[in-house]
C-alpha cells in the first residue's frame, strides 16, 4: 500500500476512534496516548513493530478529534449542582436552558475555525517567523510564566460580599473564595514541587509522572461532582441554525488564537490558561463569541502545540502529546511538517462532521441513562488507568490531588488555580530559585 | 423560585437545601442565611465532601511529602535507560568525560558524563553553576561524580538536568604533576599539573577572539598556557601574574599539530608565594622511579585496581610489545632487592619452563605488595612491557598488581644421596651432607656434598643464590641444601634453588 | 479597558526599562511582574478592597420572595430627599436580587427629570451571563413611581440596571442650584485611579527596595510602578467615566475623552496586541547574538498592519450583504459588568 493511503487510513482511524472515546467524560487524549506509546515501545523491534507512518497520523487525528469533540462531555455531561457551585460556565448555561446541542456545536465551529487558522495562517508563517520569535524570547520564558501566575491570581474577583453593610465582615465574606483560590494554588504548587523533584512514581514510568496528579486535580473531582450532584438535565432541543455569522467567527478566532497561541507556544502554560486569556480578550456580552473563542483556543492549544514539534528550524516540544511522541520519533524536515498539516486538515474535517451525530447520540444517551452512572463508569476507567500505569503510588498521588482539586469547586474559587502544580515549580526553577525552595522542603 | 411564579428552568427538582428553611429565600451554598441568619442544613454528602477535600489536601500532601523525602533516589545505569523514563529523577554514578563548559550566555554550563554503560550530557543552571564554582565543585574530565538529576529522553538524544548541588558528590581525579619539557602530544586529552614562573602574559586585543597566552618557565623548559576572558576573570589577582610563581592544572590538547595547554578554570591557577617546591622527602629509589617514569611511554591511567590487563604467556612477551600492559603468571626464580643508597629497582626473575622474564619495580611499589615474591612461589604480575638492553622486561607500576597465586613449596624432607637416581631429574630434593672443597665455575661455585650413602655435586649459581648465602660456606661444614636434580656429563648434580636454599647445620 | 488589557499594557510599559530586560535575562522577573500587577492594580484596589469598606447611607434591598418595584422607587426618592434636606452627599446602594445559583431578578431604575420622578421596572430573570430566561419577562409588570424632590442630573449615559452579583452604587451630590449630580460607582476611581497615587506607591516600594538593595533598585522600582500604574489611568481616561487624576490634589473625577467604551472589543484587542508587539521589540533590542535582524516598521507591518488588512478583507468577504450588529458597550457600567462577569 502506498504511503498516501497508509497515512490517510491511519489519520482517519485515529480520528474516528478518538471521536467516539472523546464522548466519555474525564478521559483525556494524553492518557490514551501514553498507553499507546507504551504499547508501541513494547512492540518495537518485533515483527509487530508499528512504523511512524502509522502512529504519527493516528496521534495527530486523535489530538485533533479530542480537541473538537471533548466539548460534548464538557457541556452535556457536566450538570452544575446549585448547592455546590457558585457559578456556571457558559456552555453549561446553554445546557440548563435546553440548548446544550447549540452550545456544543458553536464550540465545534470554533474548533473548525481554529483548524483553518492553523492550516492556512499558522502553518505557512510558522517556519518563517517562529524561529525569530524563539530567538528573541529565549531566556524570557520564566517571567512570562510569572506574569501569567500574577494575572491568574489577581484577575479572580470576589464572588461574595454582595450583601450587608460595609466593613470587615463584608470584606471577609468576599475574600473567602479568593483565599480558597490562593490556598489551592499554593497546595497545588507544593504538590508540583514534590512530583517534579522527587516523584514517588517509579522511574520506569516517569514519563507519566504528572498524570496521576492531573487526573486527581481535574478529572476525578469532575466525575465525583457529577455523581453526587442533585440537579437533573432539562429536556434538550436540537437546532438547525446556530445564529452565528462571519463577524462572530472572526472575533472568536482573534481572541481564541491569542489565548490558544500563548498556551501552545509558552511551556507549561496549558489550555486552561489559554482559555482564560481568550475569555478575557473577548467581549463578554456576546456569549456566542465567548463559547466559540473557547473552542478556537482549545483547538489551537492542543493541535498547535503538537504541530510546533514539526516546524522546520524550530522543533519545539510543547504539550503532553509532543513530549510523548518525541520518545518515539524525531521530525526531520519539511516532509514531516506537511504530513502533519495535512493530517490536521483531514482530521478536523472528519471530527467536525462527526460532531453533530455524536452530540445527538449523547443527548439521546443522557435522556435515557442517568449521567451519574456514566460518570461512575468514566471514574472507574480513569482509576484503572492510573493504577495500571503508575500503580498504587500513583493512586495515592491521585487521591491527594483529588482533595486539592475539590477545593475550588466546593469553596467557590477558580479551578484554574490547580495549574499551580506546574506553573509554580517550573517558574521557580526557570528563575533559578527552585532549588532553594526544594531545599527548604527537604526534597534536595 | 418565588411565590406564585412558575419554577425557573432547573429549579423544578431543586433540593430544599437551596432555600432558607426560615424565610424561604434562596441562599445557595452557604450554611447561614444572609437574610435572617437562620442555619441552613446541607446534604451530608456535600458537607462530608468538603471536609474530605480539606483533609485529603492537607494531610495527604503532608504524607506525600514524607514519602518523597524519605525515598531513596534509585541509581540507574545509563545503559538501562528506556524512553519511558523520560522526566525520571535518578542518581548517576560514574566519571566526568569532559570538563564542564559554561554556555556562551553565561546562563549555566554542561558536562558529559559516563558510567561505562553509556554517556549523557548534564545541564547545570546558572545558580547551580555559581554555587559549584564557589565550592570548587566544577566537574573536570576524569573526576568521579555521583549526582541526582532529572532525565530528558527523546528519540534521538538524552540529557540530564542537575537537580541539587547539595547532592552532587565529586572526587577529583589526580592530575599528574609534569615538568614542562616532558609535555608531549602523547599526553593529549589528559589533565596535568604544572608549575613554574610566569615570564610573560600576552593579553589579546579588545574585540579579538584570541586567547590570553601565559608563558611559563620551569627548570626543564618553557610552555604557553592559553585561556579566555571567562577564565581570566576567575583568576584571583590576575595583575600579579607577570613574574609570579604559579601552579596550575591544565588540559593538554593539540592545535595545528602542536601541543596546546588550556586552562579550564581560573580557579585552577594558584599564585605561589615562592618557587614551586621540589619533593625532597622521596627516597632515591622513588626519585629514580620518578625519573624512570618520565621517560616511560604513556601509561593507561583509566584502569583501576579491579580492571585486569590481557594475560599472556611469558614466551609471548617480546620487544614488539613494548608499551603494552600485560599480565603474566609464572614462578619466581629469584628476587634481587636494590642495594642500599642505589638507584636500582627491585628485580624479580620469573620463569616458566625455559622462558624467563625480568620484572622490575621500585620501592614504592614494593611497599604495596601484600605477599612479597619469594623464589618458588607462583606469582601473577601486571605491568608495562619495556626493553632493556634489547631484552624485554616487565615494569610493574602498582603493588596491587602483584599477587601471589601459590606459595613457594616447603622444602622437602632430606633424602640419602644413594636414593637419588636419574628418574629424579627435575625434582626438588633436600640433602644433608658435608661440603667438600669449593670449585669456581665462573658464574657459580660447585661443592661435593657427601653423606653416609654417597656423594653428589652441589651447584650454586651466583645469579640465583645470593652472596650472603654463598659466602659463609666452607669446606667441612655440614649443610642442608635444597635444589633441583639435574645431570651434567652423565653425572647427577643438585642445583641449589634460588634464594637461601643452603643452610649451615654445623 | 478590560483587566487583561490594563495588565498587558503595564507589562509593555515595564519592558521599556532596560533594567527590566537585564534583570529578566538574569532570571529576575520582578520588574515585569511589578509592571503587570501595577497595570491592573487600580481596579484591584477598588473592586477587591475599597468597595467592601465604602459606607452607603441607603441600602435599597428588594425582597427576593416578593420583589416590589414601588419599594425600590420609594427608597431612591427617600435618598434624594435626604440629600436635598441635609445638603450632603448621599451614597445609595442598589442591592441585587438573587433567585438561584444562576438566576437574578433584573430591575432597572430611570430618573425622569421632566416629570420629576423615579421609575423602577422589574425585568426578566437573567442568568449570570445576563441572558434573559425565556418566559420571565413579565413576571412583575407593574412600574414603581415616586416623586423626586429635585432634579437629578446625569452627565453621562449611565443606565441603572441591577442584575448579577453586586448591585451598583450611586452618589447624589448637591449642586449649587439645588439639583443633585448623580455619580455612578462613586467609590470607583475616587482616589485609586490617580497618577499621584501611583507615584506615592512607587516611592513607598522604592523605599523598601532602597533598604533591601540600594539606590539603583529603588529608582528602578519607582519608575516601573509609577509608569505602569499611570498607564492604567491614561487608558481609563479614554473612556467615559474618567478618573480623579491627581488625587489628593484634585477632588473630583475628570470626565473621560469618550473615545471608546471600556468593553469595546477592537480597542481592547488592539491594545493587547500592540502591547505584545512592543514587548517583543524591546526584548529583541537587548537580545545578544541575534541571527535575525529586523526594524520596527518591519515588525509593525508583519505583526499588525498585514494581519489587520487580511482580517478586514476576510471580514468583508464573510459579512458582505449582512447587517452585522456589533454589540457595543453600554456606557460607564462596562467595567462594572466586566468585573461581575469576570467572577464567572
Amino acid at each position: 500500500m502506498s504511503e498516501f493511503w497508509i497515512v490517510l487510513l491511519s489519520v482517519s482511524a485515529g480520528t474516528v476512534l478518538m471521536s467516539v472515546l472523546s464522548c466519555l467524560p474525564g478521559l483525556h487524549v494524553y492518557n490514551l496516548m501514553g498507553a499507546l506509546v507504551l504499547g508501541i515501545l513494547a512492540l518495537d523491534g518485533t515483527s509487530f513493530a508499528i512504523p511512524a507512518m502509522v502512529y504519527l497520523p493516528a496521534f495527530t487525528g486523535m489530538i485533533v478529534s479530542w480537541a473538537i469533540l471533548n466539548t460534548i462531555p464538557a457541556v452535556l455531561l457536566g450538570t452544575p449542582d446549585e448547592s455546590a457551585l457558585f457559578t456556571v460556565m457558559p456552555g453549561q448555561k446553554y445546557l440548563m436552558a435546553g440548548r446544550g446541542f447549540e452550545g456544543t456545536m458553536i464550540t465545534a465551529v470554533g474548533g473548525l475555525a481554529g483548524a483553518f487558522f492553523i492550516v492556512c495562517v499558522m502553518a505557512p508563517l510558522a517556519p518563517r517567523y517562529l524561529p525569530v520569535a524563539q530567538q528573541v524570547l529565549k531566556g524570557h520564558m520564566h517571567w512570562v510564566l510569572w506574569i501569567i501566575i500574577t494575572f491568574m491570581l489577581m484577575s479572580e474577583w470576589p464572588k461574595g460580599g454582595n450583601r450587608g453593610p460595609a466593613g470587615w465582615a463584608k470584606f471577609f465574606d468576599a475574600w473567602k473564595t479568593l483565599i480558597a483560590g490562593v490556598i489551592t494554588f499554593l497546595l497545588a504548587g507544593l504538590l508540583g514541587f514534590i512530583i517534579l523533584t522527587r516523584s514517588p512514581v517509579s522511574h520506569v514510568v516517569a514519563f507519566q509522572n504528572i498524570m496521576p496528579a492531573f487526573v486527581g486535580l481535574f478529572a476525578i473531582p469532575w466525575c465525583l461532582l457529577n455523581i453526587i450532584s442533585a440537579a437533573s438535565v432539562p429536556p434538550q432541543h436540537t437546532t438547525t441554525s446556530l445564529g452565528i455569522n462571519g463577524d462572530v467567527v472572526l472575533r472568536s478566532v482573534w481572541s481564541g488564537a491569542l489565548g490558544g497561541g500563548i498556551a501552545a507556544y509558552f511551556p507549561i502554560v496549558t489550555g486552561g490558561v489559554g482559555g482564560m486569556l481568550a475569555g478575557h480578550a473577548t467581549a463578554q456580552r456576546d456569549e456566542r463569541i465567548f463559547i466559540m473563542g473557547q473552542g478556537v483556543s482549545k483547538f489551537i492549544y492542543y493541535v498547535g502545540a503538537f504541530m510546533l514539534m514539526f516546524v522546520p528550524g524550530l522543533h519545539l516540544t510543547r504539550g503532553g502529546g509532543a513530549w510523548m511522541t518525541k520518545t518515539l520519533f524525531t521530525p526531520l524536515g519539511w516532509a514531516d511538517y506537511y504530513l502533519v498539516i495535512g493530517c490536521i486538515a483531514i482530521a478536523a474535517a472528519i471530527s467536525y462532521l462527526m460532531m453533530e451525530p455524536l452530540a445527538k447520540v449523547t443527548l439521546k444517551f443522557i435522556n435515557r441513562f442517568n449521567y451519574r452512572h456514566v460518570s461512575s463508569v468514566a471514574l472507574a476507567i480513569i482509576l484503572l488507568m492510573v493504577l495500571g500505569v503508575t500503580g498504587w503510588v500513583g493512586m495515592f498521588i491521585a487521591t491527594v490531588a483529588t482533595g486539592i482539586g475539590l477545593l475550588p469547586v466546593l469553596f467557590g474559587s477558580r479551578r484554574l488555580n490547580c495549574l499551580g502544580i506546574l506553573l509554580l515549580p517550573i517558574a521557580c526553577n526557570m528563575s533559578g530559585f527552585g532549588e532553594t525552595i526544594t531545599g527548604w522542603l527537604g526534597l534536595t | 423560585m418565588t411565590e406564585n411564579k412558575q419554577a425557573l428552568p432547573g429549579h423544578e427538582t431543586q433540593s430544599s437545601e437551596m432555600n432558607c428553611p426560615s424565610c424561604g429565600r434562596f441562599v445557595g451554598a452557604v450554611t447561614k442565611c444572609p437574610y435572617c441568619g437562620a442555619k441552613v442544613e446541607k446534604r451530608m454528602s456535600l458537607t462530608a465532601t468538603r471536609w474530605a477535600a480539606v483533609l485529603l489536601a492537607t494531610i495527604g500532601l503532608f504524607l506525600l511529602w514524607l514519602m518523597a523525602v524519605k525515598r531513596d533516589v534509585p541509581v540507574v545505569k545509563l545503559g538501562d535507560i528506556q524512553p519511558t523514563m523520560n522526566f525520571a529523577q535518578i542518581r548517576l554514578e560514574g566519571e566526568v568525560k569532559t570538563d564542564a563548559r559554561p554556555f556562551r550566555t553565561g546562563m549555566g554550563m554542561s558536562f558529559h558524563f559516563t558510567d561505562g554503560t553509556g554517556a549523557v550530557i548534564v545541564f547545570i543552571t546558572k545558580k547551580q553553576m555559581d554555587e559549584m564554582i564557589e565550592n570548587n565543585l566544577t566537574p573536570k574530565a576524569g573526576d568521579q561524580v555521583s549526582f541526582i538529576g532529572s532525565l530528558n529522553v527523546s528519540d534521538d538524544q538524552m540529557s540530564m538536568r542537575l537537580l541539587s548541588v547539595k547532592e552532587f558528590h565529586l572526587t577529583r581525579a589526580v592530575a599528574e604533576s609534569v615538568q614542562l619539557a616532558d609535555i608531549t602530544k602523547k599526553l593529549k586529552g589528559s589533565a596535568i599539573t604544572i608549575a613554574g614562573t610566569v615570564t610573560k602574559l600576552e593579553v589579546p586585543p579588545e574585540e579579538s577572539k584570541r586567547p590570553y597566552a601565559l608563558q611559563l618557565k620551569d627548570a626543564s623548559g618553557e610552555q604557553v598556557v592559553n585561556f579566555w576572558q571567562a577564565e581570566y576573570e576567575q583568576i584571583e589577582n590576575p595583575d600579579a601574574l607577570p613574574g609570579a610563581n604559579v601552579r596550575l592544572r591544565v588540559n593538554v590538547g593539540t592545535y595545528r599539530d602542536k601541543v596546546q595547554l588550556t586552562l579550564g578554570s581560573g580557579l585552577d591557577l594558584e599564585i605561589l608565594d615562592g618557587p614551586p617546591a621540589t619533593d625532597d622527602s622521596r627516597t632515591p629509589a622513588q626519585q629514580a622511579a620518578e625519573t624512570y617514569r618520565k621517560k616511560a611511554p604513556p601509561r593507561d591511567f583509566s584502569r583501576g585496581r579491579a580492571a585486569t590487563a590481557e594475560a599472556i604467556p611469558l614466551s609471548d612477551i617480546t620487544a614488539d610489545k613494548k608499551g603494552h600492559t600485560v599480565r603474566v603468571q609464572a614462578r619466581v626464580a629469584s628476587v634481587t632487592p636494590p642495594q642500599p643508597d642505589s638507584k636500582q629497582p627491585f628485580a624479580v626473575l620469573l620463569r616458566d619452563g625455559d622462558t624467563s622474564l625480568r620484572v622490575t619495580y621500585w620501592s614504592n611499589v614494593d611497599e604495596r605488595i601484600a605477599d612479597k615474591p619469594v623464589p618458588g612461589a607462583l606469582f601473577e604480575m601486571e605491568g608495562v612491557v619495556d626493553v632493556f638492553r634489547d631484552r624485554p622486561q616487565l615494569t610493574v607500576e602498582s603493588g596491587y598488581k602483584v599477587r601471589q597465586v601459590e606459595a613457594a613449596p616447603a622444602a622437602p624432607e632430606p633424602v640419602a644421596i644413594a636414593s637419588i637416581s636419574a628418574a629424579d631429574k627435575g625434582q626438588i630434593r633436600t640433602i644433608e651432607g658435608t661440603l667438600g672443597a669449593a670449585r669456581d665455575l665462573g658464574k657459580g661455585t660447585a661443592y661435593t656434598l657427601t653423606d653416609d650413602s654417597g656423594a653428589i655435586d652441589l651447584i650454586l649459581w651466583h645469579s640465583t643464590v645470593p652472596a650472603d648465602v654463598r659466602t659463609p660456606l666452607a669446606e667441612g661444614q655440614t649443610v642442608a641444601a635444597t635444589g633441583t636434580i639435574g645431570e651434567y656429563d652423565g653425572q647427577l648434580q643438585l642445583k641449589a634453588n634460588a634464594g637461601p636454599s643452603v643452610y649451615i647445620l654445623r | 479597558m478590560k483587566g487583561f488589557t490594563h495588565f498587558m499594557s503595564g507589562v509593555a510599559v515595564a519592558s521599556f526599562g532596560p533594567w527590566a530586560i537585564e534583570a529578566a535575562m538574569q532570571g529576575n522577573p520582578l520588574f515585569f511582574v511589578l509592571g503587570g500587577a501595577c497595570g491592573i492594580l487600580p481596579d484591584t484596589i477598588d473592586f477587591k478592597f475599597y468597595r467592601f469598606f465604602y459606607h452607603h447611607d441607603v441600602y435599597v434591598t428588594p425582597d427576593p420572595i416578593n420583589p416590589d418595584p414601588q419599594f425600590v422607587a420609594d427608597e431612591i426618592a427617600r435618598a434624594v430627599a435626604i440629600a436635598v434636606d441635609e445638603k450632603r452627599y448621599v451614597d445609595v446602594k442598589l442591592v441585587s436580587i438573587r433567585l438561584g445559583a444562576d438566576f437574578w431578578q433584573q430591575y432597572s431604575v430611570k430618573l425622569d427629570n421632566e416629570k420629576g420622578e423615579v421609575l423602577v421596572k422589574f425585568g426578566p430573570v437573567v442568568n449570570t451571563g445576563q441572558v434573559p430566561v425565556e418566559g420571565t419577562e413579565n413576571r412583575y409588570p407593574a412600574i414603581g413611581r415616586a416623586p423626586l424632590k429635585t432634579k437629578v442630573i446625569q452627565t453621562y449615559d449611565a443606565r441603572l440596571k441591577v442584575d448579577i452579583f453586586d448591585g451598583p452604587s450611586i452618589g447624589l451630590k448637591p449642586l449649587d442650584n439645588g439639583d443633585l449630580d448623580l455619580e455612578f460607582l462613586p467609590w470607583h476611581r475616587e482616589w485609586s485611579h490617580s497618577l499621584t497615587i501611583g507615584a506615592i506607591l512607587g516611592v513607598l516600594v522604592g523605599a523598601v527596595a532602597w533598604l533591601a538593595s540600594g539606590w539603583t533598585m529603588a529608582w528602578q522600582c519607582f519608575v516601573t510602578i509609577a509608569a505602569c500604574y499611570g498607564v492604567h489611568v491614561v487608558e481609563d481616561q479614554l473612556g467615559h467615566m474618567g478618573s480623579n487624576i491627581f488625587y489628593p490634589l484634585t477632588k473630583l473625577r475628570t470626565p473621560g475623552l469618550q473615545w471608546m467604551h471600556s468593553g469595546d472589543g477592537l480597542p481592547n484587542f488592539l491594545t493587547i496586541w500592540i502591547g505584545c508587539l512592543l514587548i517583543f521589540w524591546n526584548l529583541y533590542r537587548y537580545q545578544p547574538d541575534m541571527t535575525f535582524h529586523f526594524g520596527f516598521m518591519h515588525l509593525m507591518w508583519v505583526g499588525l498592519i498585514a494581519p489587520g488588512l487580511l482580517f478586514a478583507a476576510i471580514r468583508w468577504v464573510l459579512t458582505r450583504g449582512q447587517n452585522v450588529a456589533v454589540v457595543k458597550g453600554d456606557g460607564v457600567d462596562d467595567e462594572w459588568n466586566e468585573m461581575k462577569a469576570s467572577g464567572a
